[in-house]
Order: structure tokens, then C-alpha cells, then sequence
């Protein structure tokens, strides 16, 4: 056959399943810009903390000296282990400060640094400039932390920070700048060092290169070491840090470990990566269910087709290709468009971080780790099945094909085998229960695709109401906010695909049930009954995996619980996939409706 | 008046390419009781004609009355109601819902009817007492044919039209299905309208109407019909 013929071939099979070609891009969409938007979250804020990390020199340890300042010989020892570069001296401390009212007071962390040569620990300055004589840096406000404005007048007037400031005078200071310091990226209550149960009020930095130094801000020279609380950094940590203590003797070292800003944004982060991991993986397998039975179906369907192609002496391979072709084109040009909505998903949850966090900046570049993974998965999964059952198919003779796939006969389904249940039945559910169970693999796709769908609505809306009562972080409602809206839209996309197969399946039926003057609703009743009892099927059975999926992903997380969610969030679900079942139904009605009744005239195809 | 009467009937479709006439100024009128068979290549109008029979589509111009009834000035919903009551269609390839039983095939057509025939008396009259639980994978392809004529008269309708009744049956089933339709005309007094290519079945019928280009070519009354088992083809 000529090389045309195949490209015209091919193309019909898009223009005439043009809205399952449109459905099944939408799916991709959808479920690739969910996985690849989910599963990078974790590793961009990963890469972009690294970039941080370097970027401001953040310290890996503090040595903190028990006994007064750090001798030269303490110092030396830790500028010829890590580097002069790499090592900040420097002190810090919490005082109360009386607010004057009823003998309250606040807590102020006081940082007494050589501000002007800071090489570890690099703050950024969000507003103002470096502090003059009698001048102090803040820390930016949060909902925990209080701020200053620039210009403000703060006496700092504590004896023991009087102490080591070899009792200065005056005690007034004026604000000249807002600084982010990596010390304090969390947006929540820090607790005190020196005063047991209190939380800090304010950070102030004052510019004291020559105070008492009792504390020594260390960064590693290898940078590359940290990479997200790696194994290797974790064990060079305790290592340094039993020899320091040991070394220098009454001093506390802290790690970052014990920085809890950045130690809970990475275990957040981690918790983000672990839930979208295996929302990633149920996605994955409910889409490749998805593209598996339309694909299969589309062949049955065509199955007269195939064997009409293959009289005029089209090899397998080509006939093959032209179905190939098409679930080639839909993976590609949906998962090219999930990308960017990806991409964008993943700057919505990262964004969300910054309710908690003073969070580094977004640095664009793009990670197709996902996009690839998932999409790789979808598409050999989709173009293995497809050729497989295709040849199954095609290897038949073409007197084969050219009859329909003959149901095996007189099979009856269990139904019938309970007479008092059965002879109750009108004719038209006896109908609708033979086609239903009948057709037992699609009857089970359908199913299968519609519980997954159930779960995943279920899950995030339990994941909202135990966000919702935990009072998490915004990041963990965004991502069950995503959760709930990118599942509801593959729901609904999943059953209209479902639908609308249905329907192009039953052409011929439709087409003699309106010769013999079924008015419209009729027909789409007769054709309708079975699509909502298969979805009310899948979304009740749906309702017990998701109970043990939640119950599952509660533990795995370690976070929420089943009794947190709300009872009728359990009734939600369900009732969503039957509302988006009704809507699908209601989209395709005229396509019901428009079926030409000379359908019924034609020969089988 | 004739019991189905076509007047000037024209059926003209819209394509890119410009208008198609189907159909040119069509007349004529059948009795009730009368077997006709429309004769014609394909291409020639048979289909479009059915349709135009069978409310399953409007003409362009001219008038259709069945009974007294202008069935060209129907609306859609009219015609689905003339469909449901006044017509029984008999399919080429039976269109037998696959999940249904011969029975149930029947009550398909019953169930939306008020003056429906019992669907197992007729059954049981064309002679498929013993298969009212088969489904029709379990049929032969005359007996799938049997249970779409017994749906087609269950309904009890003014008119049967058959679109190539015996195009996909082998030599003898053919036959008797059409000793079916006809005995049917003749013992329940209906008109009985059967559309082929096959020029055999023209000795046959009370009236033949040769069709071609859209047009009616020859309007034939037989007055001595030979009995469908005479005729050899």
C-alpha cells in the first residue's frame, strides 16, 4: 500500500474520534500536570535551599563555649580545621527586656557581630542599610516575631548584655535595617535558649566586632556535602561535633539539625514529597487504566476496520501504527501541555511554603524528573497495550472481524440465578444488569477507574479536614486544595471518557431503539442506566479502599488521622462522582440525540 | 384517497458540494393490505424513501399521508410518535439488541406501545415458540430475522417496511422469510412494503415499484402474484 494511504488512514482515526482524542489529551493534562507539579516540590525546594545554602554561607555548626568567651586557642583550632573563610565568631544570647506595663516583659535575641565583614550566616537586607554608632539591625516580622520600622527608637537595657558590651553608657538604639537571616527562616514561635518555655519576640543584630565572643558560626568548605540532610553530612556532623566537644571542652555545638527553621522546612518538604509520591503513583495507574481500556475499546470498535484494511493488504505493522499513532499524539501533545500547568502547580505549593517560611527564591529552571518519569510510564504502558491487544486482534482472519465480538451465548449473570430478585425487574434493567456484568473486563475497568477516582476526591478532602483541624502548615492545604481539584477534573474527564465510549459503542442500538419510536430520553435512559449504576458501583466501593488508603497514607505521613475527618465528607465523595457522572451525561445527551437513525440501515461496523 | 399516499414528494440534502436530489417528484398510493416491493439499484432512492415511509426523516416537498394523516407536516416529536405507533421496521441485519432474549427483543417494541400484540402469541406466530429465552447469538440468521419481524408486528402498526429482509440470509431462509411477510399482509390484512435490489421478488408482490434516479420508473400491479415458493433466482 502506498505511503498516503496510511497518513489518510491515520488521520481519520483522529477526525473521527476527535472527542476521545480531545478527552484523552485532557487526561494527560491533567494527571501529568498533577504528578509532575506534586512530585517536584520536594526537590525544588531542595535545590533552591542548596542554592541558599551556598549562596549565604549558611553555618552547619555553632560552637557555643559554656564558660565566658572562646580562648584563641578554641579559635584557632576551629580556623585551622574549617578555614578562616568558613568561621565566624561572634555572640548571641536571649534577654528580657520590661515592657513597662505590670512587670511584663519581652525576649530579645541579640546578636553581637562584626556586621560588616559577615561571611557566614550571610542575612539578606530587605530594607534600609548597615547600622552606624548606636544603630541595630531587625529581623523581619512574622506571625511569631515582631519587627520594628526603620527609625525606631529601642532601648536594649539588660545587665547581662550591659556585661558584654563593657558597660556601655546608653542603652538606646535606632533601627537602621530589616534583614532575613538564615538563623530565623521560620515564620512560627522560636523558642528561647536561656528562658525556659518563652518564645522570642524580637531579633536584633548589633554590630560588635569587638564584644566578648562566645560563640564560633562554622560552615563546611564543601558545600556539596549538605544535599538535603544527606547521610554522608549527617555522619560528618556527629563526627566534628564529638570532636569539638571533646577538643574544646565545656562548649555545646549545635548543628543544623537543631536549627528548627531549616530542619522543618526540609522535613515538611519531605512530607509534601511523600504524599506526592503516592498520589503520583495512583495517578499513574488509574491514567494508564484510563488509556488502556479507551484504547482497547477504540479497536473493538473498529474491529471491521482492521479487517477491511487488512483485505486491501495493509501489513499488521501499519494497521497497528495508525492506533500507535494516536495514543502517541494524545500522550505527547497532553503531556506537553501538563508541563507547564506542572510547572505552575509546582510554584503554587512552593509559594505556599512562605506562609511558614521566609523561603529563598523561586530559582526557575526546570525539572522534567517527573514529567518524564510519569509520562515515560503512561506511554510505553499505553503503547505496549495497545500493540499487544492489537495484535491479538489483527491476527484474526478478516471474516472474523468483519462480525462483532460475539458475546459468549446464553451466559447468564448471577442476577438471573436469584429468580424472585430478577422476575421483578422490568425488561430495561434486566438489560442494564446483562450489559453491566456481562462484559465482565469492562465492566471492571469502568469500575476500577471510577473507585480510583473516588479515593482520590476521598483523600483529599480528608487531607483538607485534618489540615483544616491540625492547623498545618498552608503548604499541606495547598497540596490537598491540588489534590481535590486536579482528582475532581480527572474524575470528571475519566467518566465522560467512560460515557462517551459507551455511547459511540451503542450507535447501532441507539439508532434502532429511535426507529422503533423510544423518544429521546428515553434512548438515553436506556443507554444512561448502565453508565450511572457502574459509577454509583464504583464510587460505593470505593468508599471502604479509601478508608484503608487514607488510613494508610495517615500513618505513612505521620500526620492526621481517620477520625479527624469529618462524616460527611464521606458522603462528599461519592456523591461528587455521581453528580459528575450526571453532568457528563448530560454533555453527551445531545450526541444521543443527534444519532443518525440511518445507523441502523448500515451493514455491521 | 389510498391508505399511504405520496404526492410530488421531493427529497433534496444539502451538501458542500451543493444540493443532492434524492428524491424528484414522487407519487403514488398503496392499499392497506397490499404487498409492494421497491425495486431498485442501489443509489437509485430506495433508502431515502424508507426513511421518508418511516418518519424517520421530513421531506423537502410535497405531501406523505398515512390513514388521513399528513405525516409531512409532522414535527420531530410527532414523527417519533408516529414511528412508535404507526410503523414496524424490519432491519437487513435484524438490529436485535445483543443482551436481550428473542422474548425480551420483542417486549422492546411492546413495552412502548399501547396496542401491542402479546409479544409470546407472536412469537409463537412466526414460529419460535421454543426460543423465547435465546439470545440472538444463540439464533440462525433466519430466526434472528423471525424475532425482528415479530417485533416489528407486535407493535401492532399500520405499516411494515422491510429494508432488505433476506440480504443477509441464504437462499431458503430467504424465502421463507418472505412467505412470512407475505402470509402477514394477507392474514392480518396490512400493507407490507418491502425494499430490494432483487429483482426476483417481483412476481411475487400485488405491486412493484421500479425506482431509479430519485425517480419512479414504473408503477406494476401484479394481478396474478406467484407464490414466493414458485420463484427461482
Amino acid at each position: 500500500m502506498v505511503k498516503g494511504g496510511f497518513w489518510k488512514v491515520a488521520w481519520r482515526t483522529f477526525s473521527n474520534h476527535i472527542v476521545r482524542f480531545l478527552t484523552l489529551v485532557a487526561i494527560m493534562i491533567v494527571s501529568v500536570g498533577f504528578m509532575s507539579g506534586v512530585g517536584e516540590v520536594e526537590g525544588k525546594i531542595d535545590a533552591n535551599f542548596q542554592t541558599y545554602y551556598v549562596s549565604q554561607n549558611v553555618s552547619d555548626l555553632i560552637v557555643k563555649s559554656k564558660t565566658g568567651p572562646l580562648s584563641q586557642s578554641q579559635k584557632t583550632f576551629l580556623t585551622e580545621k574549617f578555614g578562616q573563610e568558613n568561621v565566624m565568631f561572634g555572640t548571641y544570647l536571649d534577654i528580657q527586656i520590661p515592657t513597662g506595663e505590670n512587670g511584663e516583659a519581652e525576649i530579645y535575641r541579640v546578636y553581637l557581630l562584626d556586621l560588616e565583614n559577615i561571611n557566614v550566616n550571610k542575612f539578606v537586607l530587605v530594607n534600609g542599610k548597615l547600622p552606624q554608632e548606636k544603630e541595630i539591625l531587625v529581623q523581619e516580622g512574622s506571625k511569631a516575631l515582631k519587627s520594628f520600622d526603620i527609625g525606631t527608637q529601642v532601648s536594649l537595657d539588660n545587665p547581662t548584655l550591659n556585661l558584654l558590651l563593657f558597660g556601655e553608657e546608653n542603652h538606646n538604639f535606632s533601627v537602621s535595617g530589616v534583614v532575613e537571616s538564615p538563623l530565623h527562616l521560620i515564620k512560627d514561635d522560636e523558642p528561647s535558649i536561656n528562658f525556659d518555655g518563652e518564645i522570642l519576640d524580637y531579633v536584633v543584630f548589633l554590630n560588635r566586632p569587638n564584644a566578648f565572643q562566645t560563640d564560633a558560626f562554622v560552615a563546611y568548605p564543601d558545600r556539596t556535602l549538605f544535599d538535603a540532610f544527606s547521610t554522608k553530612y549527617k555522619q560528618s556532623i556527629e563526627e566534628d561535633k564529638a570532636e569539638i566537644e571533646q577538643s574544646l571542652g565545656q562548649v555545646a555545638v549545635l548543628s543544623l539539625y537543631e536549627n528548627y527553621g531549616i530542619f522543618s522546612l526540609h522535613a515538611y518538604a519531605d512530607k509534601v514529597g511523600q504524599i506526592g509520591i503516592i498520589f503520583v503513583v495512583f495517578f499513574v495507574l488509574i491514567t494508564s487504566l484510563v488509556v488502556f481500556s479507551t484504547m482497547t475499546r477504540l479497536m473493538d470498535e473498529e474491529r471491521a476496520q482492521l479487517a477491511c484494511l487488512k483485505t486491501l493488504g495493509f501489513a499488521n505493522f501499519r494497521i497497528l501504527g495508525k492506533y500507535l499513532l494516536f495514543i502517541f499524539v494524545s500522550c505527547i501533545v497532553g503531556g506537553g501541555i501538563g508541563l507547564p500547568v506542572g510547572i505552575w502547580l509546582t510554584y503554587l505549593i512552593y509559594s505556599s511554603f512562605n506562609v511558614q517560611y521566609f523561603m529563598p527564591d523561586f530559582v526557575s529552571g526546570i525539572s522534567l524528573w517527573y514529567f518524564g518519569l510519569t509520562l515515560g510510564i503512561i506511554l510505553v504502558t499505553a503503547l505496549l497495550v495497545t500493540f499487544f491487544t492489537g495484535l491479538k486482534t489483527i491476527r484474526n482472519k478478516p471474516a472474523v472481524l468483519l462480525t462483532p465480538k460475539a458475546p459468549k451465548p446464553g451466559k447468564k449473570v448471577l442476577l438471573e440465578r436469584l429468580p424472585f430478585v430478577w422476575n421483578r425487574l422490568s425488561f430495561k434493567y434486566k438489560s442494564t444488569f446483562r450489559n453491566v456484568f456481562y462484559f465482565k473486563s469492562r465492566f471492571l475497568m469502568t469500575a476500577v477507574s471510577i473507585m480510583g477516582s473516588t479515593v482520590l476526591v476521598l483523600s483529599g478532602l480528608g487531607l483538607l479536614d485534618c489540615t483544616i483541624k491540625e492547623a498545618a502548615g498552608s503548604a499541606l492545604i495547598m497540596l490537598a486544595v491540588a489534590l481535590i481539584a486536579f482528582a475532581g477534573a480527572l474524575s470528571a474527564l475519566v467518566i465522560y471518557n467512560l460515557a462517551n465510549i459507551n455511547i459511540s459503542e451503542r450507535r447501532r442500538e441507539i439508532a434502532t431503539l429511535m426507529v422503533l419510536g423510544y423518544k429521546d430520553f428515553e434512548v438515553a435512559g436506556y443507554i444512561y442506566r448502565e453508565i450511572y449504576i457502574m459509577s454509583a458501583i464504583g464510587a460505593v466501593l470505593g468508599l471502604p479502599l479509601a478508608v484503608w488508603f487514607m488510613d494508610f497514607i495517615f500513618g505513612f505521613i505521620d500526620f492526621g488521622s481517620l477520625g479527624q475527618v469529618n462524616w460527611f465528607t464521606w458522603l462528599i465523595g461519592p456523591v461528587a462522582i455521581m453528580i459528575f457522572t450526571f453532568l457528563s451525561t448530560l454533555l453527551l445527551y445531545r450526541k444521543i440525540t443527534k444519532t443518525n437513525m440511518n445507523e441502523s440501515l448500515k451493514t455491521l461496523d | 384517497m389510498a391508505f399511504l399516499e405520496l404526492e410530488n414528494v421531493v427529497k433534496e440534502y444539502k451538501t458542500q458540494a451543493g444540493g443532492f436530489i434524492a428524491l424528484s417528484d414522487v407519487s403514488f398510493g398503496l392499499d392497506n393490505g397490499e404487498f409492494v416491493v421497491v425495486l431498485g439499484p442501489s443509489g437509485s432512492g430506495k433508502t431515502t424513501l424508507l426513511n421518508l415511509l418511516g418518519g424517520m426523516d421530513n421531506a423537502t416537498s410535497g405531501s406523505i399521508t398515512l390513514d388521513g394523516v399528513e405525516v409531512s407536516k409532522l414535527g420531530q416529536k410527532e414523527l417519533t410518535q408516529y414511528r412508535r405507533s404507526e410503523i414496524g421496521f424490519v432491519f437487513q441485519f435484524y438490529n436485535l439488541m445483543p443482551n436481550l432474549t428473542a422474548l425480551e427483543n420483542v417486549e422492546l417494541a411492546t413495552e412502548i406501545c399501547k396496542d401491542a400484540l402479546s409479544p409470546k402469541e407472536v412469537l409463537k406466530s412466526v414460529g419460535l415458540e421454543s426460543k423465547f429465552k435465546n439470545f440472538p447469538a444463540q439464533l440462525s440468521g433466519g430466526e434472528q430475522q423471525r424475532v425482528s419481524i415479530a417485533r416489528a408486528i407486535a407493535k401492532n402498526p399500520k405499516v411494515l417496511l422491510c429494508d432488505e429482509p433476506t440480504g443477509a440470509l441464504d437462499y431458503m431462509t430467504g424465502k421463507n422469510i418472505l412467505k412470512l411477510l407475505y402470509d402477514i399482509s394477507k392474514q392480518q390484512h396490512k400493507l407490507v412494503v418491502v425494499v430490494t435490489h432483487n429483482q426476483a421478488l417481483k412476481d411475487m408482490a400485488d405491486r412493484v415499484l421500479y425506482i431509479k434516479n430519485g425517480k419512479i420508473e414504473k408503477d406494476v400491479r401484479n394481478e396474478k402474484p406467484k407464490s414466493i415458493l414458485e420463484i427461482e433466482w
